[in-house]
């Protein structure tokens, strides 16, 4: 088989706009953009879903794996719609209240939705009340003579006792005195202190005698002191049991009225109970508020029983899709926010605040799982949430360990939802091949793939939903034709004629940019015009290296031939991306052979300027050039291969064909046609092998010697399997047409072997002199030969021959 | 110090003069004689009296003393009892002015050393309205500060009605509760009596200290008596 020249209709496949006529009268809100645009050629992705969200069980968390702009959320989206529908929901609303016996470990109480607010309402009134009536109790006359009542009962035993050593102290001619510093028992004379003079008068004996008197009465003294601490704490418990019987009065009738009213709810009523006891524990709290018991500020200390209501389920109808943006570890989860008080931080069950797996607690949430992974400590928590079963608010500095004091630890929420993570397929396998406990986790995966078929009336489909968009966007309606150029857009976009990129948001990106031209030229609708000439100016300003190249290029100081032939010298095609378009570049690759034992030298590889596909595709093309001429014999050559003036890193192995063929060149002193670049990868048997970016890389060497003129000579040759990708511009079109530029296709190494030499190719088996082939393999066996040690005439002949080749033939260029 | 010798029959001076023996008491007496101040826009002057008897019991060889926070007894000597005083003086100063701040009214405070009755008696001509505070228990217990029971004595003179209405403006002013007494020294709980001087001459200072502070009030011979509104 021969290379084969493309016909201008081969290079193109064009949607008819006839075939759309009708969508835009179709597209607007009947087409259904209650749930989100149509997504179209999704049906595997989309059953993934459905049955993912339908799989209420643990570990069936869904990971929806795709390229970006492909309407992945959209569809997760629809598919949670269509449960929830189906299905309905349940959810519950959540409170946080305080643990009376451990402050530390606040409560979690749930709720049946809308009661979660009522129970913080009725807390609210409840404290409100107490505020009023407690103190009320205390102000009572009722109150107040009990209390007189215990304060004179303990006055009376106290006074009876002091009494008692009074009167003892009196019968031993003592008194007792009070000084400011306390009390003393001194003798006394005519009922006075005895002056110290007296005192000193008296006989030793009686001195004495008063001495062992006043020692004795002060041991008495001592004794009823100890005593009366006995008696003040015994005041203490009963006016304290006092307090508690009061305010049980006014607590018990207040209790039992929400007791009554959350009797269905044990958690709830067993918390009520807690409250009644500590209100009665601390009723002073209640009653040191008195004077502004009318205030809604509620009291610090009265701030123990008021009710967080982390999710008020109230506040969503039906299941919630939660989408997390910033998917921390704290968003996640919630946290325990502080307060500084007095150079403290300090925090409490009211600063309790949920987080995303909270709000989606009994429904959806929605995490990148790119922004999710970036985020320390956010996929274990979110694992650990998950494969617990609960969310378990923890800080970070507790997680790391570097916090050892006492932290809140809120009692932990049961969770039941459902992930869904969106990313694209490398982040998928990664977590599939690294994370053992993904597949646990993520039982369903729906692939959102980049494309679709053209056919099967997705092209009309496709066309509809970004009309329907458009016109949900308050653009221009677009024409038919502008719609088939946008399909047309799509097909390139997919690097295939018979495909149509899935990603719909650079589609309709595109189609913004085409409705600001057209209403700078005053139209009512998108036109055709308007999408070329919006997906021209994008190339055009992302163009600026692609220009600087083709200049240097043309100037000669990237040296690439467009004309006349040159030995060992091919013209390769690369790609490069910049400002989100791709650019096609011609280069030079060169090889030259001598005398060796078989290898080819990748100067890419050795200087490690190359990646390791493409030597990959170095090592195939040797193996190729060695099965192909040297099976019978020893393989006798060193051949090497150069991308001339690269000075970054290569890689891909769409160039192999290429550097073969310079080989070939080389060793067989083949020249090769300068006006062709060739791009195509080869196997080991010589087949050309399909490569990607072929349209930019045509366009490349078209832009190249449009720029130095075209001289009909000039062409690319490409695989075969290659020319259904091709989706090409006008101008290339149109150049071939008119014979001004060739696109030709090989299916082998022979293909473009004959094409580039212009002789044929040759039988392997049967070589001859007027054959490419016969040259190659003629010249392979003199360097057999050679190596084998054969006679010295042929040797320096075969000498000459590999000097003139490493030194090049004709330069060939115009 | 010694107690002044009052001059030959001066005019009243508009104040409300309170005595005071004990810092415990502090409290209570400056919420009462404070707010009677600022009833009926007095100042208050405060006269804090040393007794004596504490002195020369410390004077005493081997004199011990049990104090307040205590559980042992220690030495005592007159010193001690020196510097009791003062620091009982710079409290009650301390108390004063706040009080004072809170109530708005101007005050002074005279220390004299002798007998609480003894001062009062002698301290009697020389104001209309003289609160004399109650003594506190023997025992370090914890001593009241709030007046909740405010017990009106009225012996059937003009005094005696007057220190009905006055305790009975008294109570409303200290949310206390108001009750009319018996003629004589009361066994029941009181925290305030107010009487008519003469009562207090003739039956209550006789008896000693009383336990309830007492306020007197009636003019003596060249006294006036004090007006139940403000001037």
């Amino acid at each position: 088989m021969a290379a084969r020249a493309l016909g201008p209709q081969e290079l193109i496949t064009r949607c008819d706009p006839a075939t759309l006529a009708g969508v835009v009268a179709d597209a607007g809100p009947a087409a259904g953009l209650a749930a989100g645009p149509a997504i179209v050629g999704q049906a595997r992705a989309t059953a993934a879903l459905g049955f993912g969200v339908a799989m209420q069980h643990a570990g069936h968390h869904l990971f929806v794996m795709g390229p970006p702009g492909t309407g992945r959320r959209t569809l997760v989206r629809q598919a949670i719609a269509a449960q929830v529908s189906a299905d309905g929901v349940q959810r519950s609303d959540w409170v946080y209240v305080n643990n009376f016996a451990q402050p530390h470990k606040p409560l979690a109480l749930q709720l049946p939705t809308g009661r979660g607010a009522q129970l913080r309402t009725d807390l609210q009134t409840l404290v409100r009340d107490l505020r009023t009536m407690i103190p009320g109790m205390f102000e009572s006359e009722e109150y107040a003579t009990e209390v007189e009542r215990i304060n004179t009962d303990l006055k009376e035993r106290a006074d009876q006792a002091f009494n008692e050593v009074a009167r003892e102290a009196q019968q031993r001619g003592l008194a007792l005195v009070r000084t400011p510093v306390g009390i003393t028992v001194t003798p006394q004379k005519d009922g006075e202190v005895m002056p110290s003079k007296d005192f000193e008068a008296l006989p030793e004996a009686e001195r004495t005698a008063l001495q062992q008197a006043m020692e004795a009465v002060q041991d008495q003294l001592l004794r009823v002191l100890r005593s009366s601490m006995r008696l003040r704490k015994e005041h203490a418990d009963r006016v304290r049991e006092l307090n508690r019987s009061m305010t049980r009065l006014a607590v018990d009738h207040a209790i039992d009225d929400l007791q009554a009213r959350y009797a269905d709810l044990p958690a709830v009523a067993r918390y009520l109970g807690a409250v009644s006891a500590d209100v009665i524990e601390h009723a002073e709290a209640f009653r040191s508020h008195d004077e502004e018991g009318g205030g809604a500020e509620q009291p610090d200390n009265l701030a123990r029983y008021e009710v967080n209501l982390v999710l008020d389920a109230s506040a969503s109808n039906g299941a919630p899709i939660v989408e997390a943006d910033l998917p921390s570890h704290q968003n996640l989860v919630g946290r325990v926010d502080h307060i500084a008080r007095f150079g403290m931080l300090v925090t409490d069950f009211r600063l309790i605040k949920g987080g995303l797996l909270h709000r989606a607690n009994g429904g959806y949430l929605l995490i990148d799982a790119l922004k999710l992974l970036v985020q320390p400590f956010a996929w274990q928590t979110l694992k650990r949430a998950l494969l617990r079963g609960e969310i378990r608010i923890e800080s970070m500095a507790e997680l790391v360990g570097v916090i050892s004091t006492v932290q809140l630890e809120p009692e932990p929420i049961p969770l039941k939802l459902q992930v869904v993570l969106v990313g694209d397929r490398q982040i998928c396998a990664l977590l599939q091949a690294y994370d053992e406990e993904f597949d646990a986790l993520f039982r369903v995966v729906a692939d959102v793939g980049g494309d679709m078929p053209r056919g099967g009336g997705n092209e009309r489909a496709l066309a509809l939903s970004l009309a329907t968009q458009m016109q949900q966007r308050g653009l221009l309606p677009p024409s038919a034709p502008a719609l088939a150029a946008t399909l047309d857009h799509a097909a390139r976009r997919a690097e295939d004629s018979t495909r149509l990129s899935a990603e719909v948001r650079p589609l309709l990106d595109l189609l913004h940019e085409a409705d600001h031209l057209a209403r700078g030229q005053r139209r009512t609708q998108v036109e055709a015009a308007d999408v070329r000439a919006a997906i021209a100016a994008r190339r055009e300003r992302a163009a600026r290296i692609d220009e600087r190249v083709r200049e240097a290029t043309v100037r000669h100081i990237l040296m690439v031939s467009t004309s006349g032939e040159r030995v060992g010298q091919v013209n390769a095609l690369s790609v490069f991306e910049t400002g989100g378009e791709r650019f096609g570049a011609p280069m030079r690759i060169t090889a030259t052979t001598r005398l060796g034992h078989g290898e080819v030298i990748d100067v890419q590889r050795d200087s490690s300027l190359s990646g390791p596909l493409q030597a990959k595709g170095v090592s195939i093309l040797a193996a190729c050039l060695a099965a192909r001429y040297s099976r019978l014999q020893p393989h006798s050559i060193i051949g090497s291969l150069v991308f001339e003036q690269t000075y970054g890193l290569v890689e891909g192995d769409s160039a192999s064909l290429a550097e073969l063929l310079a080989l070939l060149s080389s060793i067989g002193d083949l020249p090769l046609r300068q006006g062709l670049a060739v791009t195509g990868s080869v196997n080991q048997f010589g087949d050309v092998q399909a490569i990607g970016g072929v349209n930019e890389k045509v366009e490349g060497f078209f832009d190249l010697c449009a720029a130095r003129g075209l001289d009909g000579q000039q062409g690319v040759v490409l695989p075969q399997a290659n020319v259904a990708h091709l989706m090409l511009r006008d101008e290339v079109v149109d150049a071939v047409a008119a014979g001004r530029f060739a696109l030709h296709a090989v299916a082998s190494v022979d293909d473009a072997l004959a094409l580039l030499t212009g002789l044929p190719a040759g039988d392997l088996d049967r070589p001859t002199a007027d054959t490419a082939n016969g040259r190659i393999a003629h010249r392979l066996r003199q360097y057999a030969q050679l190596r084998r040690g054969e006679p010295l005439a042929v040797r320096r002949r075969v000498v000459r021959m590999v000097r003139r080749t490493i030194t090049g033939g004709d330069e060939g260029e115009a | 110090m010694s107690v002044p010798a009052p001059p030959a029959r001066p005019p009243a001076p508009a104040q409300v003069l309170t005595l005071l023996d004990d810092a415990r008491t502090a409290r209570a007496v400056l919420a009462i004689s404070s707010a009677l101040a600022q009833l009926l826009h007095r100042d208050l002057h405060l006269v804090y009296v040393e007794a004596a008897d504490a002195l020369a019991a410390a004077a005493l060889p081997a004199t011990r003393v049990l104090g307040t926070t205590s559980t042992h007894w220690a030495p005592l000597a007159p010193t001690d009892v020196e510097q009791g005083w003062r620091t009982e003086a710079e409290r009650l100063r301390a108390l004063a002015g706040q009080a004072a701040l809170q109530r708005a009214v101007g005050w002074s405070l005279r220390v004299v050393r002798g007998g609480l009755l003894d001062a009062a008696r002698s301290l009697l001509p020389q104001a209309d309205l003289l609160l004399v505070a109650g003594s506190t228990a023997g025992f370090p217990l914890p001593a009241r500060t709030a007046c909740r029971t405010v017990t009106a004595v009225d012996d059937g003179t003009p005094a005696g009605a007057q220190a009905l209405r006055l305790a009975a403006r008294l109570a409303t002013v200290l949310g206390a509760r108001l009750q009319q007494g018996p003629g004589g020294p009361s066994t029941t709980p009181v925290d305030l009596l107010v009487l008519p001087r003469s009562l207090w001459a003739r039956t209550y200072a006789p008896a000693g200290q009383p336990r309830p502070h007492a306020l007197l009030v009636g003019a003596d011979a060249g006294g006036e008596s004090p007006s139940d509104d403000p001037p």
